[in-house]
């Protein structure tokens, strides 16, 4: 089968890769781009385990073909952290013991992410409402959304 | 009863050592290994639920090009030893190498027949659609009563049912029956006031770790394999792998990965001899990563269940007899947990008349694996909506109620012994004492309120303490780290040596690099490796205090640890020719004095403590539709000593919310023919974080005389509770007692009906 | 004498005895003994079961100390989940 010619940002970075016409966004980028901090846990879009944003929209990269990348800026879990400083929503998750295995984390602060860029000052109800794409199996979400609360007031607070 | 010694770090929070890792992507985890020149692996499934397989073609997958390694059940070795030792206990290898990949019958929709492994993925798919497999279909058993009905089609002709007086003539598809008796249950039905008496069913649920199963393998000409996967316990993989290929354990290397949840449904092995057999016959590394549809056929599920319970007591409150009868189903192999069920379902209660019954129900399904406090979930539901039921028909608060018939120290457990000291009352004390037992209830609204118990476990543990030169050390264990006990590990070095928790990192090591561990599961890792863990700090302590008294010219007896400090005994203090000498500094002069400092400890640990736990679940349910909305709830638990606070907190957290979705949503929806229908996410509803409310913890800490700290362990009590915590408030709320989970709109409104008509 | 109260499962392996009153400083003693007298039993002790010694579960004992009048429950071995 001939391969695909994408060209496309990554985390700000031009990036280009040739794909499979079937393989899915989150294919190309573990397999062939080595950005295996996005995680698949079901390939459906119904965990959001790939989330990942592009053009500013939270999406599952199961669910979006890697030629549609082209031309797109996306933004991954690999893009959150500053050089030398962890993301205010990294840091929160970290205080608030919001993740045991961890599998779930990427895509949730992935989620965060798009959300607090949305809407910077969310209710529980609102978190809730949002993160409801991102199954996470072992903390019953108590720490994630307290961790969400405390990283949008953060947030907040470095804007003011 | 609570432990007050004060601790420096012990019960503080505070950041994971793995914790950058984590939220950055740079944590690996089972699918993210890649290897150059690597291979995918997929498997090909039995279509059918039950079926003779007469023959398998693979010649025009083998001509694929791109195809290079193929395997079917014939290339495996015929395991025909039945019940072999391994670590931790005796299983039955021939059973696990025929369900890693089945021989002459499929026993379930799902089971593995056959194995390719090929450059991309696509051409491993095209690859499995050309094998060529000759089934004769057989009719399957699919539930619990017409696996026990008299002429039921068997899945083993060869198995005899275990526990009976006799050894059966006959086949059947009951792998076992178990009961424990104790006292004269007809005298006390006979005695009681009140005797109630209700069947109650869960169906098959699955541990829904978000990480699918994965594994790489590599194999060396002389056949040498090294293993990545995520597992909770690489030791374990090891054992049962070498066992199903029938080679030495040492010719298998396992590294575990980071480990996206397992529940106990990692604690067993499906993948890693197939992809191992694929890498010899290729010569190339193989991958194979199950997707989620996989996960949810071929691996972990736990039982569905039917239990049976009856419950007399007197009016004044008192239960005064019992008879349980439980039936789990195993799957498509014996072992289902029944044993644990049984030892669980009144073990909560003081009670002398009772007999209890259970047995192992084969059924064309999955195997299933162990699920967090295997068999308890399922045997409190049954039992904790009976006594909630007792508890209104006597006119009794439900705790009160339970607060008169609970166990406490010196009561004899259900199974036997005499507890030793536990928590079930103070539990239950709090319980009552917690605002939200108090507050007031909105209309619809209904309270519940359920106790759990798991006995945690303790088995091996390994444990090495590197000290560096820099003052800082390095704790290695082979126990996977699912929920951050490389964090309470690091606590309790800290505290035993007396330095910063900052100055000690964890890893998890393979099974080269670190000395045995048994599974992270059964509660035991922060209760057994983190013994080995404080022993190892202590050998530190000890070396350090010799080191010290070296230096010093005087007697290693006269040297004390304080505070990460060597101190000279007084005389020489006050000569101020002797100042203290700490951790670091001990440290850094190792070269000079002797050599670098190693702790080390390996232990079987015994005395693991029992975890009471008590769940109050307030739901509101929706009239109109059924639906059922958790609106508050609190977790109370002995965990004994809480090592990292926050993570306890989580444990409990996490597994009410799993309990939560056993008890609302989740089932396993089979077709006729045995077939899952539901085998995704979006079917098989899992909680997700608008399903549920903040949920309020209470850490009650009865030390567990057994550990030095006084951990009993955390993980598993929490799932116990929650089934009959939601049904009871359900009861609460609508009047309607629920026996068949899960409750979910259709089948609460079918409740409701005829209640309104 | 350390007394071992044996459930009723386990009573066909001892002859229907539902105790034993042995003599046994440590649980290896102990296996010895139930070894020479009660063979069958003993092997599922081995093999299955863990030991509670007044009251504390030891998952698998081996030289564990029993006091002068220790009570032993022979219980099944839970397993990890
Ligand atoms: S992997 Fe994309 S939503 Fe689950
Ligand atoms: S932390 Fe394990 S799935 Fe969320």
């Amino acid at each position: 089968m001939t391969k695909q010619h994408v060209l496309t940002t990554i985390n700000g970075e031009q990036t280009e890769f040739l794909c499979e016409p079937q393989q899915s966004l989150l294919g190309a980028l573990r397999e062939d781009l080595g950005l295996t901090g996005t995680k698949e846990g079901c390939g459906t879009g119904d965990c959001g385990a790939c989330s990942v944003i592009v053009n500013g929209r939270l999406t599952c990269a199961c669910l979006v073909l890697a030629v549609e990348a082209d031309g797109q800026q996306i933004e991954t879990i690999e893009g959150v952290a500053e050089p030398q400083a962890l993301h205010p929503i990294q840091q929160q998750f970290l205080e608030h013991a919001a993740l045991q295995c961890g599998i779930c984390t990427p895509g949730l602060i992935m989620a965060t992410k798009a959300l607090l860029e949305k809407n910077p000052d969310p209710s529980e109800h609102e978190i809730r409402y949002w993160l409801s794409g991102n199954l996470c199996r072992c903390t019953g979400y108590d720490k994630i959304v307290r961790a969400v609360l405390a990283a949008a007031a953060q947030l907040r607070g470095a804007e003011a | 009863m609570t432990d007050d010694k004060v601790y420096r770090w012990i019960g503080s929070s505070p950041v994971r050592p793995d914790g950058i890792d984590k939220v950055t992507g740079h944590a690996a985890f089972g699918a993210d290994r890649l290897l150059p020149g690597m291979l995918h692996g997929l498997i090909l499934r039995s279509p059918h639920a039950h079926a003779r397989i007469l023959s398998i073609d693979t010649s025009a997958a083998d001509r694929i090009p791109g195809v290079l390694a193929i395997v079917t059940g014939t290339d495996f070795p015929d395991v025909t030893a039945a019940m072999e030792e391994t670590g931790e206990s005796q299983i039955d290898v021939r059973d696990l190498a025929r369900n890693v990949m089945a021989r002459d019958k499929a026993l379930y929709h799902g089971h593995a027949v056959a194995a390719v492994a090929a450059t991309t993925t696509t051409i491993a798919e095209e690859a499995l659609r050309a094998i060529k497999v000759e089934y004769e279909p057989l009719p399957a058993v699919l539930d619990i009563e017409s696996a026990m009905a008299e002429d039921a089609p068997l899945l083993h002709e060869e198995l005899r049912t275990k526990g009976l007086a006799e050894m059966p003539a006959r086949g059947s598809n009951v792998a076992a029956v178990v009961t424990y008796t104790r006292g004269d249950p007809e005298a006390g039905f006979a005695a009681s006031d009140v005797v109630i008496e209700r069947e109650f069913s869960t169906p098959t649920v699955h541990q829904g770790y978000i990480e699918p199963h994965a594994v790489v393998a590599e194999c060396r000409p002389d056949d040498q394999a090294t293993v990545w996967c995520c597992t909770q316990g690489p030791f374990v993989v090891r054992t049962l792998t070498s066992k199903v290929l029938g080679w030495d354990v040492s010719s298998i290397k396992v590294i575990p990965s980071e480990i996206g949840g397992g529940f106990g449904g990692k604690t067993t092995i499906y993948l890693e001899p197939v992809a191992i057999l694929l890498a010899r016959k290729s010569g190339r590394p193989v991958k194979m990563v199950m997707s989620r549809e996989e996960v949810f056929r071929a691996t972990g599920p736990t039982s569905a269940s039917r239990v049976r319970i009856k419950l007399g007591a007197s009016r004044a409150g008192k239960i005064l007899a019992a008879e349980a009868e439980l039936k789990y189903e195993a799957g498509a192999f014996k072992g289902s947990p029944i044993t644990p069920g049984c030892m669980c379902v009144l073990v909560a209660y003081d009670i002398d008349n009772f007999r209890i019954t259970g047995y192992d129900v084969l059924v064309n399904k999955p195997k299933v694996a162990a699920y967090r406090a295997p068999g308890a979930p399922m045997a409190a539901f049954a039992m904790e909506s009976m006594v909630d039921e007792m508890a209104h028909r006597l006119g009794l608060d439900p705790i009160r109620f339970r607060l008169d018939n609970a166990v406490r120290e010196g009561s004899k457990a259900a199974y036997g012994p005499k507890f030793p000291p536990i928590g079930l009352v103070s539990c239950l004390e709090q319980a009552a004492l917690h605002p939200h037992y108090q507050a007031p209830l909105g209309p619809n609204q209904g309270r519940g309120v359920a106790v759990g118990f798991w006995f945690n476990v303790g088995m091996q543990s390994t444990a090495t303490l590197n000290v560096q030169e820099d003052g800082t050390a390095t704790v290695v264990t082979a126990s996977p780290d699912i929920g951050g006990s490389r964090a309470s590990m690091a606590l309790m070095a800290a505290e035993t040596l007396g330095i910063a928790y900052e100055r000690i990192n964890a890893v998890v090591g393979d099974t080269e690099m670190a000395g045995y561990c048994d599974v992270t599961g059964g509660s035991r890792t922060t209760f057994a490796t983190g013994m080995a863990v404080i022993q190892a700090a202590r050998d530190v302590v000890d070396q350090m205090r010799r080191r010290a008294a070296k230096i010093w010219g005087i007697d290693p007896d006269q040297v004390t640890w304080r505070d990460g400090q060597a101190i000279p005994p007084a005389e020489h203090a006050t000569e101020q020719s002797l100042p203290p000498l700490d951790f670091a500094a001990l440290a850094k002069s190792a070269a000079k004095t002797g050599g670098s400092f190693v702790g080390r400890a390996s232990l079987t640990a015994q005395g693991a403590g029992a975890g009471f736990g008590v769940h109050l679940c307030d739901v509101q349910v929706d009239p109109e539709t059924g639906k059922v909305d958790v609106v508050r709830y609190t977790a109370i638990q002995d965990t004994g000593k809480a090592i990292h606070r926050a993570y306890v907190e989580g444990q409990m957290q996490g597994g009410a919310a799993q309990g939560i979705g056993w008890a609302l949503n989740e089932a396993y929806v089979y077709d006729a023919h045995g077939i899952m229908e539901n085998p995704a996410f979006l079917d098989y509803r899992m909680p997700v974080a608008l399903d549920l409310p903040l949920i309020d913890t209470v850490i009650v800490e009865v030390p567990n005389p057994a550990h030095p700290y006084g951990v009993r362990g955390v993980g598993e009590t929490p799932i116990v509770p929650p089934l009959a915590a939601v049904a009871n408030a359900v009861f609460d709320a609508v009047g309607v007692r629920y026996c068949d989970l899960p409750l979910n709109p259709p089948r609460v409104l079918s409740g409701l009906l005829p209640a309104a008509g | 004498m350390v007394r071992v109260v044996l459930g009723n499962e386990l009573r066909a392996l001892a002859g229907g005895a539902d105790e034993l009153l042995l003599a046994a400083t440590d649980t290896q003693a102990l296996l010895a003994e139930l070894r020479r007298r009660y063979p069958a039993l003993a092997d599922h002790v081995e093999h299955q079961s863990a030991i509670a010694i007044d009251g504390l579960i030891h998952q698998h004992p081996f030289a564990e100390p029993l006091a002068e009048h220790s009570e032993i429950h022979i219980i099944p071995r839970i397993t990890a989940g």
